[in-house]
């Protein structure tokens, strides 16, 4: 190979992780709000892992991965949490973790950044926009972002006249910078 | 003829075609399209299979159905409390000629057809003399409730052409609630206590031997596929263990047969059953259209006994080869030997069962409480299951032992969850399908028989964490042989603090 290909073929892939901040994940909270016969039930999960390279000065390079395990759905109610986690719902046997992953991130404004990322739940995926802001702080910083979705687009339950199709999710991040390797 | 005359008579002739021949609005004209109730086709997916499904479930044939003899609904008369018999009420009973009350040619409008069905639903098919000890006497002195009249609605005196019976084992005998204030709700949950009765009429009074008793019990609850001890028990049974059995049930619940002496069932409320798709406890039957419901009646007027579960059949035991022909056997039970109701009968009965709507609450609350007790219910997600306007979601729940099979979920309506209550009823019975159906919160208000069993008998009882500790006395069913029982699962509502607790008792007997 072209001596000059390899070595511009490095530049360009140091490029890329001389640029990127990683963060890791100190403290994650997932929560989620659903409208059941016109009241919210509030529900959470947990077990958060994530993959973020993100930079606000160069946000479009960012990356971001995340995924949570689908059986830790909680809200407030053992056997309706039970029933999240079986076929007609998360199906978590088959399919033991959501993800999401970016796929643009660009700034909107001072601190705010609106991402497209791809959700995976079970075997279906959609994009769907999602705003977030980034506060860094003295030793760590916070993203606190959410977006929303349709369940039925990805399989959870069936329509029903009481419980809403839309779901919002709310997701908080308390970050601090991994040391470069 | 001169013209008055003339104008007389076509009068007359026109006064007497109206008289003779009432006229009906068009409109008002009712074609009745009856299924036939024993549908090969019908029955193949009518029933929901067992949980073993190695076991070959089969109905006897539409050639033996049709061939078994039709019951002829005879005119019948209230049955007084003794205290309330008018004087010398029987002998005047005794002085009527038999009547057929239902005649097919005669039904003409929609309510003509739900009025006959009526009569079918009252209609007795188990007779006996007038002074037998399931009468008057008898019930007197169990205390069945009576009417503000003073009338047991549960039992009739009917005047056949061998003369004036009681009559029992209606519909309405199981699916008739006398209320506080001396009404009636049929459709509703009854409260005759069938069993207790059974007790005093065959034990006490008959004085039916003990293995008489057994082989009874035998054909109502015996399910020999099924290896658990409220199976094998019953082949030991003594009188003792039958007077306990029965006497264990509470008013509101039924050792139907096809469930057993450990497992009983409630008694449905056929009120809004029109809506309702599953049948019995376990959903053991499906309701899809009034074709559906005359089976069930068809199949639970003791047809069900000749069921063939492999070899095995109730009536008969281990059996292989055919049935003895219809007429040709006096079988010891059912009293006077299998008979069935016409198509056109069934089908007034099944008409008469979907006009009956959920009867109003008399309950009232403020508003704050309704408000405060809506909002409890949404919250502990009682309305995921019991959702208006029904108050039920219509599905089936597998029990905690049993995984509904791929395909249940295409062909059944599945919300595939236990509730963790206890799962002998759909597990350990001939009537077992691996589930309970998520019974309609309307018409609480009147209901004693709470949860698949009638273990329960209030709300206040269903919301009581005690009930889930082993030393805890249920009010309503527990097996005979124990003192303490926790009755389990079904798990929502238990940490509400008093108020929201009041409030959502308050909410649920509105309903």
């Amino acid at each position: 190979m072209n001596r000059t290909v390899v070595f511009l073929l490095i530049l360009l892939v140091q490029e890329t992780v001389l640029w990127a901040q990683q963060w890791q994940v100190n403290t994650a909270a997932v929560k989620f709000e659903i409208n059941n016969a016109g009241f919210p039930v509030l529900g959470s999960f947990s077990d958060l892992e994530a993959d973020i390279h993100f930079d606000p000065k160069r946000p479009e390079k960012g990356s971001i991965l995340a995924s949570v395990d689908a059986a830790t759905i909680d809200t407030g109610i053992d056997l309706r949490n039970k029933h999240l986690k079986k076929r007609d719902y998360f199906d978590v046997e088959k399919y033991p973790r959501i993800h999401m992953i970016s796929v643009s991130i660009k700034k909107i404004e001072k601190d705010v950044y609106q991402g497209i990322f791809k959700v995976q739940i079970k075997d279906l995926s959609k994009e769907v926009p999602l705003h977030f802001s980034f506060i860094d702080g003295d030793s760590s910083a916070k993203f606190s972002g959410g977006f929303q979705f349709n369940r039925l687009d990805f399989g959870l339950g069936e329509e029903s006249i009481i419980l809403a199709d839309e779901v919002k999710v709310l997701l908080e991040l308390e970050v601090s910078e991994k040391e470069k390797q | 003829m001169k013209t008055p005359h003339l104008f007389l008579l076509l009068s007359m002739i026109v006064v007497l075609s109206f008289t003779l021949f009432p006229q009906f609005p068009e409109e008002d004209i009712f074609e009745p399209d009856i299924p036939r109730t024993w549908d090969s086709a019908a029955l193949l997916d009518f029933m929901l299979p067992l949980p073993d499904t190695t076991v070959k479930v089969e109905p006897i044939s539409a050639y033996y159905y049709y061939s078994l003899p039709v019951r002829t609904i005879y005119k019948s008369y209230p049955v007084y409390h003794p205290d309330y018999e008018p004087d010398g009420y029987l002998d005047s009973l005794r002085e009527l000629e038999p009547i057929d009350m239902f005649d097919p040619s005669k039904l003409v409008t929609e309510e003509d057809w739900i009025r006959a069905g009526e009569l079918v639903f009252d209609a007795p098919h188990f007779f006996s003399s007038v002074d037998s000890p399931f009468g008057a006497a008898g019930m007197a002195e169990m205390g069945v409730p009576t009417t503000r009249e003073g009338m047991f609605p549960f039992a009739r005196y009917v005047v056949k052409p061998e003369g004036l019976r009681l009559g029992v084992a209606a519909c309405g005998n199981c699916h008739t609630r006398v209320i506080e204030d001396g009404s009636i709700i049929k459709g509703a949950q009854g409260n005759f206590n069938l069993d207790r009765m059974r007790v005093y009429g065959l034990v006490q009074k008959l004085q039916l031997p003990e293995d008489v008793l057994r082989a009874r019990e035998q054909e109502f609850f015996r399910a020999p596929w099924i290896d658990h001890p409220s199976q094998t028990q019953l082949d030991t049974l003594t009188i003792h263990g039958y007077i306990a059995a029965h006497t264990a049930i509470p008013d509101g619940v039924l050792l139907r047969q096809g469930t057993n002496h450990a497992y009983p069932a409630r008694i449905p409320d056929l009120r809004g059953i029109k809506d309702h798709l599953y049948l019995d406890a376990t959903g053991h039957m499906r309701n899809r259209e009034p074709g559906d419901l005359m089976r069930y009646a068809a199949f639970n007027e003791n047809v069900d006994l000749l069921m063939r579960y492999d070899n095995f059949i109730p009536e008969f035991g281990e059996h292989e080869g055919p049935l003895p022909p219809p007429g040709t056997f006096i079988p010891p039970f059912p009293p006077g030997g299998f008979s069935r109701f016409t198509d056109d009968q069934l089908y007034a009965l099944a008409l008469y069962l979907y006009s009956l709507e959920p009867v109003p609450s008399p309950y009232t609350f403020d508003q704050t409480t309704m408000e405060r007790g809506e909002r409890v219910f949404i919250e502990q997600g009682c309305v995921t299951c019991h959702t208006p306007p029904l108050y039920t979601n219509n599905h089936l729940t597998p029990v905690d032992g049993f995984t509904p099979p791929a395909d249940h979920f295409d062909k059944y309506e599945i919300f595939d969850i236990s509730v963790e209550t206890d799962p002998g009823l759909a597990l350990y019975t001939r009537r077992s399908t691996g589930y309970y159906k998520v019974p309609t919160l309307r018409g609480l208000w009147y209901r004693s028989a709470l949860l698949h069993d009638g273990s329960l008998t209030s709300l206040e009882e269903l919301l009581e964490p005690r009930r889930l500790e082993d030393t805890f006395v249920p009010t309503g069913f527990k097996e005979a042989w124990v003192k303490t029982k926790a009755v389990k699962g079904h798990p929502f509502g238990l940490q509400l603090n008093d108020e929201d607790k009041k409030a959502l008792i308050a909410y649920m007997k509105t309903l």
